[in-house]
């Protein structure tokens, strides 16, 4: 049985002018130390579903499919439901370091609280704990990290401390929500190994959320790729990245800088996502696609399934070609 | 291209005052010249002084040593009424469009500021905020709209718009494009490179993000803690850098090829530049360090043709010893 399975997920949110839809019928599973990323720009729906599995979705938010963990339905379950499951066996790390911990509380305070709660612990216990996951996290001198206030580190270092809190539950699934946009370079490279070596030795499995496909190639197993709440493209990420069928897939990996151009611009995706709310019935990206044609839009697009779990939404299949070619050109 | 400077950084340093009333020396020695019709990529980690030397350039921060030119003319911090006409050719473009525009205040009014300063009439300056309005991609009638009317990238374009208001001939760009989705980044950076080409105009690019300054820049400057460490034509850095932090700078980058490698690791963080390292200040964190580079301080120096500052690659001449990583 797989550790998450997603069914028709679909979130509804209340506007002034009715429901708009913020993410349409996605469905993926992820097994026990499987990393899958979801990709999409700001909008297509991808902090959405994740604060879904954490039953965080706003008021005004309403989600309807299925969203089975280790086999229990999370679709409807009350906030005090909620509360065994949240922290405890799904917890997240957010994009800001800068903000997602408290300026005014010290580390020791913000790692302990939610231990002794969740766990039942003594804060004796709690503060023996804490100093074993910081130093998990690769915290130097985890006494004196504890007795310290967030600002008075740096921010690779908050994000660790962010990480470790995540952790401190020992959760099955951890989401991780543009964990290293905010950092440099060097400093992400850090977190990127951090996450995938606690993957390898706590089995943990991880939903890796940005928008930066060099991230998602070097850490995730499996790629989703959403488009205004919807999914366009599938599959291993060797395969999503390599082959990818979906000419937003291709439009988002023509967009990043190339080293082998001696070309100054950019190639960038003309036009802008469609509004919330205003997805066209057919396919959301037509407008933008250069192979679009009048079949694009009017009806539902159908999933066309390929091997590995390789699945595209696009009826037009204008990289029909790859098929034939292998993986890992 | 002429080398032709019109930009000129001469051994610039900025120190800010703490309110404990210590010092913070944010960039130190620092020596660089913008050519004209140049793309100059800045690059380094935060807190590195990019950001710092790129403010000290256009004036908006006073320099506690060395001295900026442009075109000719000092570069001095303004004073309280009006910056002096030979400057105002020079102009920055900040990080944040969300908190750099003027919520309060529409468009229109926000961009005609700085010509009606200078004397222009104001319906001839509704006009031609008008036309840089179309030219960075957005109607005229956002000339009476607001500014939480816009987007990020769309925010970006008028502040691009109201930089270019004066007609600059230089363009400091901080981190224009790092607070933007990843296809208004392209956009937006597009839209500067094809500026700079059609106005005639210069523009230091001040990013953390090495594969686009690649992309767009013709030469790049590395910075470290407050001092630059290496530069050279961008594809030249980007083939063969000679200082281990660059190196180690390209390495961290994760490529989108689908082959599941992990970026490398540079261990380690920024050092307090209250307290910066002896000697060579990335001797910490440096792979290839010896016990000398502790003591003894490198400087920039030619060799081979490539500007670095380490002493591997130039006081001591290792010969390969900063490539063996």
């Amino acid at each position: 049985m797989a550790l998450l399975e997603v069914r028709d997920l679909s979130v509804q949110l209340q506007t002034k002018s009715g429901f708009a839809t913020a993410i349409d019928r996605l469905s993926y599973t992820l097994d026990a130390g499987e990393i899958l990323g979801i990709a999409g720009e700001s909008g297509s729906g991808k902090t959405m579903s994740a604060l879904t599995l954490l039953g965080l979705l706003p008021q005004h938010a309403k989600a309807s499919g299925s969203v089975k963990f280790e086999g229990q339905e999370l679709v409807g379950l009350s906030s005090k439901e909620w509360q065994k499951i949240r922290g405890q066996n799904i917890s997240m790390v957010f994009q800001d370091p800068m903000t997602s911990l408290h300026p005014m509380l010290s580390i020791k305070t913000q790692m302990t609280e939610h231990m002794m709660v969740h766990l039942g612990i003594s804060e004796k216990q709690a503060i023996v704990d804490a100093e074993e996951l910081l130093a998990d996290v690769r915290i130097p001198d985890p006494k004196k990290a504890l007795a310290s206030y967030a600002g008075q580190f740096s921010g690779g270092m908050r994000q660790r401390i962010c990480i470790a809190m995540a952790l401190a539950c020992k959760p099955k699934l951890l989401l991780a929500d543009e964990p290293s946009t905010a950092l440099d370079v060097t400093v992400q490279a850090g977190i990127l190994t951090l996450l995938n070596r606690l993957r390898e030795e706590h089995n943990l499995s991880i939903i890796f959320i940005t928008h930066d496909l060099g991230v998602l190639s070097s850490i995730t197993d499996k790629l989703l790729v959403l488009y205004a709440g919807r999914e366009t493209e599938s599959g291993l990420t060797s395969t999503i990245l390599q082959n990818p069928r979906h000419p937003y897939t291709q439009g988002l990996l023509d967009s990043l800088p190339q080293p082998e151009s001696d070309e100054k611009l950019l190639k960038s995706i003309a036009g802008f996502p469609p509004e919330l709310g205003k997805q066209p019935i057919g396919c959301a990206f037509a407008e933008r696609c250069k192979f679009a044609e009048a079949r694009c839009s009017g009806a539902p697009l159908e999933p066309t399934y390929l091997a590995d779990n390789h699945k595209f939404l696009c009826a037009v299949d204008p990289f029909h070609s790859r098929s034939t070619q292998g993986v890992g050109l | 291209m002429s080398e032709q400077p019109i930009l000129q950084l001469e051994d610039v340093s900025v120190t800010y005052k703490r309110a404990d009333r210590s010092k913070v020396t944010a960039v130190s020695g620092v020596n660089l010249t913008l050519n004209k019709g140049e793309i100059l990529g800045l690059v380094g980690e935060s807190g590195c002084g990019k950001s710092t030397l790129g403010k000290a350039a256009v004036g908006i921060l006073p320099t506690s040593g060395g001295q900026i030119t442009f075109n000719g003319n000092k570069v001095e911090p303004l004073n309280r009424s009006m910056r002096s006409r030979e400057l105002l050719k020079l102009q920055l473009i900040f990080q944040d469009p969300y908190s750099s525009l003027n919520p309060r205040r529409k468009i229109g009014d926000q961009l005609i500021d700085g010509l009606l300063n200078y004397g222009v009439p104001e319906d001839e300056a509704r006009e031609s905020s008008a036309h840089l309005l179309e030219r960075v991609g957005l109607s005229r009638s956002s000339l009476t709209k607001y500014t939480h009317q816009f987007s990020g990238g769309q925010r970006q374009r008028i502040a691009i718009a109201r930089a270019l208001t004066l007609q600059p001939e230089v363009i400091i760009a901080d981190e224009p494009i790092s607070a933007l989705d990843a296809s208004a980044q392209a956009q937006v950076a597009n839209l500067l490179v094809e500026l700079v080409g059609e106005l005639g105009m210069s523009m230091i690019f001040i990013s953390h993000d090495l594969s686009v300054v690649r992309q767009i820049s013709d030469r790049t400057a590395v910075m470290y803690l407050g001092k630059l460490i290496e530069i050279a034509p961008t594809h030249e850095i980007w083939d063969s850098p000679k200082h281990p932090y660059t190196k180690a700078l390209i390495q961290a980058i994760p490529k989108p090829d689908g082959k599941g490698f992990l970026p490398l690791e540079l261990p380690g963080d920024v050092p307090d530049p209250r307290l910066p390292p002896s000697g060579c200040r990335f001797h910490p964190r440096c792979p290839v360090a010896i016990a000398e580079c502790s003591v003894r301080e490198p400087q920039m120096a030619q060799t081979d043709g490539r500007w670095s500052s380490c002493l591997l690659n130039n006081e001591l001449r290792i010969e390969g010893s900063a490539h063996v990583v």
